[in-house]
């Protein structure tokens, strides 16, 4: 637990430096195009984390409640 | 819409009637254009072992200023035969029946069991947004199989800071399912499969808590840290898993259920970055750390690079993804000869410790002026350190058409 808290803390303050940049609105074309989407393209996304719940003990990080399969 | 000419009093009242049917249907006209619609095939493989052939279909747009909804609808059709847990080869204890269903542990090819079973899966999102900065996300969906069945539902709220530079995400999940061999019954944990008593159906309930913030790096530049707490009480067992006690040659003496515990807590961290080259390429990247009460840690990488060919929606897309993970505090691969029957046991290989890697490509075409074709093949291969079986591999493609206009 230590290590993820230690983790995090590191994260955090990374992007509250980051965050110190800002980005105007009219300079987000770039970023409000679909390749960019930090969630990912919503198919492919539902069928990684199904395949690899199915396969793997880990699981979680991307979002919550799932499709529940009974294949773990 | 018919007006009386003479009905010079009623000109006006209807002049403003028909504007605001014309500005309705404009509007109309809109959110219906702000649809998108998938459409996927996956076929996922394992040689010798299990084949899954599942439809999606997608549907989500803005059906307000302030409402967005998403309709997923999944059916699956699994067959094939899976490890049971038991040693490889085991032929000594003959076991016939015991699922009553489309799963078998015959005790002639004991370490691996048959299944054939059909899923369809539902979800429902509404994205609702209140004022400028605030959206919040209500989710609800239902899972379906011949054995297993879940009921979820999620609320996710997304604050915007910071110019909108920054987002900050608290979700909140709930999920009931319930799990059983196909005929409804689950085997007493740590039974003798010679003499074993059943149970009715076993039932879990599962609670998720994330905090997330997504973060503006630059113009090109996007990151996301998420941390997941999961908390699920109730029967996590599988009901068709077994394991062996054997000798040093593997040669199997008796055969037991399997018990996990009724508890489990899993936390995970996970962070993403995107970044867009001056060329227009996409370098993508994730790292998760998790850790559960089970004795279980992992790391997980994932990588891509999105190569455009001809503007946007034309690309190839290569993507890996390394996965390590240890063992559950109660994993083993057989219970040794003289060794006591422990609380909880299980030889199911997911729960061992085991790498596993992914390579793959992905193709988009936009055609014409409909949407974009997606196609998407992988492969998946599975290395365990201490399992009846050494690994195991798959094979996975993916044929996609999305209609809409998000490429356009």
């Amino acid at each position: 637990m230590k290590t993820v808290i230690r983790c995090l803390a590191l994260i955090l303050i990374s992007l509250a430096l980051a965050g110190c940049t800002t980005v105007q609105p009219w300079e987000r074309g770039t970023l409000a195009e679909p390749g960019m989407d930090v969630d990912g393209h919503p198919i492919d996304a539902y069928v990684d984390s199904h395949v690899y719940f199915s396969r793997e003990a880990a699981t979680g990080g991307s979002g919550v409640g799932g499709g529940g399969c009974g294949c773990n | 819409m018919v007006v009386a000419a003479t009905d010079q009093r009623n000109i006006r009242g209807m002049l403003a009637l028909a504007t605001t049917g014309l500005l309705g249907q404009a509007a109309a006209q809109d959110f219906a254009n702000d649809w998108t619609v998938n459409l996927a095939y996956l076929n996922y493989f394992e040689p010798d072992r299990v084949n899954v052939q599942s439809f999606y279909g997608k549907a989500s747009g803005q059906i307000s200023d302030d409402a967005h909804i998403s309709v997923g609808v999944v059916l699956d059709t699994m067959t094939g035969a899976t490890p049971s847990g038991a040693v490889e080869g085991s032929n000594v204890v003959a076991n016939t029946g015991t699922s009553g269903g489309g799963f078998e542990v015959d005790g002639t090819s004991s370490s691996l069991a048959d299944f054939d079973d059909t899923r369809l899966a539902v979800d429902l999102d509404w994205e609702h947004t209140y004022g400028r900065f605030v959206r919040v996300n209500y989710g609800a969906y239902a899972s379906v199989e011949g054995d297993f069945a879940a009921l979820g539902a999620s609320v996710k709220g997304n604050v915007d800071l910071n110019n909108r530079n920054t987002t900050l995400a608290l979700g909140l999940g709930a999920e009931g399912d319930q799990s059983s061999q196909r005929d409804g019954r689950t085997p007493e944990p740590m039974s003798n499969v010679t003499d074993q008593s059943f149970y009715g159906e076993g039932r879990r309930n599962t609670y998720d808590v994330l905090l997330g913030v997504t973060q503006v790096l630059g113009r090109r530049t996007i990151a996301q840290v998420n941390l997941t707490y999961t908390h699920s009480l109730g029967y996590h067992n599988d009901p068709y898993k077994v394991f062996s006690r054997a000798d040093e040659d593997d040669v199997e003496a008796e055969r037991y259920y399997e018990n996990r515990p009724d508890e489990r807590i899993r936390g995970a961290l996970y962070t993403s970055l995107r970044h867009q080259l001056t060329d227009g390429d996409i370098i993508g990247g994730s790292l998760r750390y998790y850790q559960d009460d089970w004795g279980v840690e992992a790391v997980t990488g994932e990588l891509s690079y999105r190569l455009h060919i001809a503007g946007r929606g034309s690309y190839v897309e290569p993507f890996g993804r390394a996965h390590y993970q240890t063992e559950a505090d109660f994993y083993l691969r057989t219970l040794g000869m003289d060794e006591e029957l422990p609380e909880y046991a299980s030889a199911d290989a997911r729960l061992g410790e085991l790498q596993a890697y992914t390579g793959g490509l992905k193709f988009s075409q936009p055609v014409l002026d409909w949407g974009t074709l997606q196609i998407r093949g992988s492969y998946y291969y599975q290395r365990f350190e201490d399992a009846n079986y050494d690994d195991n591999q798959a094979f996975i493609a993916q044929l996609g058409f999305e209609f809409g206009s998000r490429y356009r």
